[in-house]
């Protein structure tokens, strides 16, 4: 299974995207002088692989592709004695004829390059655009309802993309959605190599007992306070959150945590809901937080530090006040404490020491050098995703841990999750979905920067308390993208900074909000004590509209006041 | 020489159940086997790369739990074994059963979501004869105390 996972990547990572190349007709009467333009759509994105064709007197004279940014250049014909036509056409665009003008005839004919104003091509819904949307739609509630493992789901919609493609374009053309060299434009590798590295150095950390011990460490230090112990636990998750991930810190921390508070004698659920809602928070402050912000930091090239500077003093005030929130509604459990067994402190102290000290040393250097780089790694142009991958091999060269159970840790299936997600994204992008929701959103916000900051955040933590926030994260970047163009004052990238908060503390809104909530809810159900859908809605809306709000007002301060 | 057997997974709703196994216990004068069952399909959906981690931790986190069960359990006078195994609690259930030739099963009526059901009186009944059928073990019922 490994091996076949392994492969996929490959595969994907080995075909080089075939970004269309210019192909030049071969021209029957000599060339002149280029023509140069750029072609974009409605929300001012440039349309590359469009084919752009010069027609002199009715006859084809050359032929070329726009490419990534949009602009094409073209010959003109030498001799100039015939109406030009140029012609453009690209599938989910209509097609656009543009005469040339006396003007430009007379600038061709001086030896100058014109430079055609912009060119907007206008989209055209056609049956592919029904199908790719049911398709999208059709993943996201699978991946909702757990009918199918959320891998599962993003290869069927992957592959339906594909097929309709493929197979129903031969029974009507206008099926066609995206074949494969054009999906390949989609796949974020950056994304996909820094989650990867990231993942090895978390399967390295793991094992060493970190999370344990710093738990027991917390129980020590709070001496049986348990107002004091609730605090320390929630910093403990949240740095794990911001550093590694949060379903992996949720994932060490809870057993611990259980046990911790069965030795207490009280509710486990009293430091396990805030730490959840406290990992889901925390992630936000970091470029590898969350693969929400990996997503976004990819997408909109932003930095480790800009997450840092931009997102960590409203996520601490958020936290803070979720510490509050918690405190006070557990504070009946947290008055409680029975008498402590000291056999069962005993077991738990066994269980809770470091295991292997001289791999967390190493891991703590490496670690260190990653945050170097990250932190200072713009300077050189130095992509994350190569931090990653080089503290990752760093990491593996030095420990020599077994290469194949190192392999293993690797979540190989989250990673193929992406690559077909990428796709699937990619497919509504393609036939104009995006651009309908981005249009929809821009009506609605106008040139108003705050009203489409508080939209954009509060928008996203809602839908993420019901929607997968990995696909409407990814969704949504390129609708970002054309509001940031658009919008007087966003140009600082604010919106970004918008939706990773919704995207992320909304998944406290609701148990299947965020991986996390679920694999916590999980091994506490493994341990006697389940948190219903209802039980976490109850505490976790509220603590949603706490954190989401003090983000918002950290955000228009920062953005709009201090900037 | 016959047992009982008591799967237990922590929590106040699987107190009723150990009590009425101790109860049990003390009657017959029989010794007493705690089971926790290890099951990781909570992971199926959300995460692929983490299992052994979990397994690990999930392994001590049913440790602590027997070890609790034990100690109540020899607070009263009863000798009790713990056993962790780990997949469907059902099947590692039935399986310790027939490993021990054990007399008496008790279960207990929890709200498991964990497995995907919610333990109904009717579940509860059908699972009882399954075991019973499979094992020729007795089963018991704990009575319902109090929720959570």
């Amino acid at each position: 299974m490994m091996a076949f996972f392994v492969s996929l990547i490959m595969l994907f990572i080995s075909i080089s995207p075939s970004v269309a190349q210019a192909n030049d007709a071969k021209p029957h009467l000599s060339k002149g002088v280029p023509i140069v333009g750029v072609l974009k759509d409605a929300q001012n994105q440039p349309v590359s692989r469009a084919t752009v064709t010069l027609y002199k007197a009715s006859k084809m004279f050359a032929r070329t592709t726009s490419q990534p940014n949009g602009s094409f250049t073209i010959p003109s014909p030498a001799e100039l004695d015939g109406q030009l036509i140029l012609d453009f056409s690209r599938r989910h665009f209509q097609m656009q004829k543009l005469t040339l003008g006396q003007d430009v005839l007379d600038q061709l004919r001086t030896g100058c390059v014109v430079e055609l104003p912009e060119i907007i091509l206008k989209r055209q819904v056609t049956a592919g655009f029904w199908v790719a949307t049911l398709i999208f739609v059709l993943v996201l509630v699978l991946i909702a309802t757990g009918w199918l493992h959320n891998t599962l789901a993003s290869l069927f919609g992957m592959s339906l993309i594909f097929a309709v493609t493929y197979i129903g374009s031969l029974i009507h053309p206008t099926l066609y959605i995206l074949n494969f060299a054009e999906a390949l434009n989609y796949l974020d590798w950056n994304v996909i190599f820094l989650i990867m590295g990231m993942m090895m150095v978390i399967a390295i950390v793991e094992n060493t007992g970190i999370f344990q011990w710093l738990a027991f460490a917390a129980y020590k230090i709070s001496a049986g306070r348990l107002w004091l112990l609730l605090p320390i636990l929630v910093i403990i998750t949240s740095v794990g959150s911001a550093i590694l991930d949060n379903v992996t810190t949720m994932l060490l921390m809870t057993p611990i945590t259980v046990r911790i508070a069965l030795t207490l004698r009280i509710n486990p659920l009293a430091f396990l809901i805030p730490a959840v809602m406290a990992s889901n928070v925390a992630g936000v402050s970091t470029l590898v937080g969350t693969p929400t912000n990996i997503l976004i930091g990819s997408f909109a090239d932003i930095s480790f530090n800009d997450f840092l500077i931009n997102q960590t003093p409203g996520v601490l005030i958020a936290i803070l006040c979720l510490v509050i929130y918690t405190e006070i509604i557990y504070r009946k459990d947290l008055k409680k404490s029975g008498k402590t067994s000291p056999a069962l402190v005993e077991k738990l102290a066994e269980t809770a020491k470091i295991t292997q000290p001289g791999n967390l040393k190493k891991a703590g250097w490496v670690g260190l050098g990653m945050l170097i780089l990250f932190v200072f790694g713009e300077h050189i142009h130095l992509v994350p995703s190569v931090t990653a991958l080089m503290g990752a091999t760093a990491l593996l060269v030095w420990i020599r841990p077994d290469i194949e159970e190192m392999i293993e840790a690797v979540d190989w299936t989250t990673l193929v999750f992406f690559i077909a997600l990428f796709i699937v994204v990619g497919s509504i992008q393609e036939v104009g979905l995006i651009s309908l929701i981005a249009d929809f959103v821009a009506g609605l916000v106008g040139d108003n920067l705050i009203l489409a900051m508080v939209v954009i955040i509060w928008m996203s933590a809602l839908l993420s308390t019901v929607i997968a926030n990995i696909p409407f994260t990814a969704a949504m970047l390129p609708v970002i993208a054309y509001l940031t163009a658009t919008i007087p004052g966003a140009d600082t990238k604010v919106l970004y900074f918008c939706l990773s908060v919704g995207a992320a503390m909304g998944g406290n809104g609701s148990l299947i909000g965020a991986s996390a909530n679920m694999v916590t809810a999980g091994i506490s159900e493994r341990a006697g004590y389940p948190i219903t859908y209802l039980y976490f809605l109850k505490k976790g809306m509220p603590a949603l509209f706490i954190t989401v709000g003090i983000s918002t007002l950290w955000l228009l301060f920062r953005f709009l006041v201090l900037n | 020489m016959s047992s009982i057997v008591c799967a237990v997974r922590g929590g106040p709703e699987s107190e009723n159940t150990i009590k009425t196994a101790l109860s049990l216990a003390r009657e017959k004068g029989l010794p007493l086997h705690f089971l926790y069952v290890v099951n990781l399909d909570f992971l199926s959906n959300v995460t692929g790369g983490h299992v052994q981690t979990v397994s690990k931790e999930m392994r001590e986190l049913g440790k602590f739990i027997l070890e609790m069960a034990v100690t109540q359990a020899e607070e009263v006078g009863v000798q009790a074994i713990s056993h962790i195994r780990q997949g469907k609690v059902h099947l590692q259930l039935i399986n310790l059963c027939q490993e021990l030739r054990t007399g008496y099963v008790v279960l207990g009526k929890t709200r498991q979501r964990g497995e995907g059901l919610r333990q109904p009186r009717r579940f509860v009944r059908t699972y009882g004869e399954t075991i019973k059928a499979e094992t020729g073990a007795e089963v018991v019922v704990a009575s319902e105390g109090d929720e959570a």
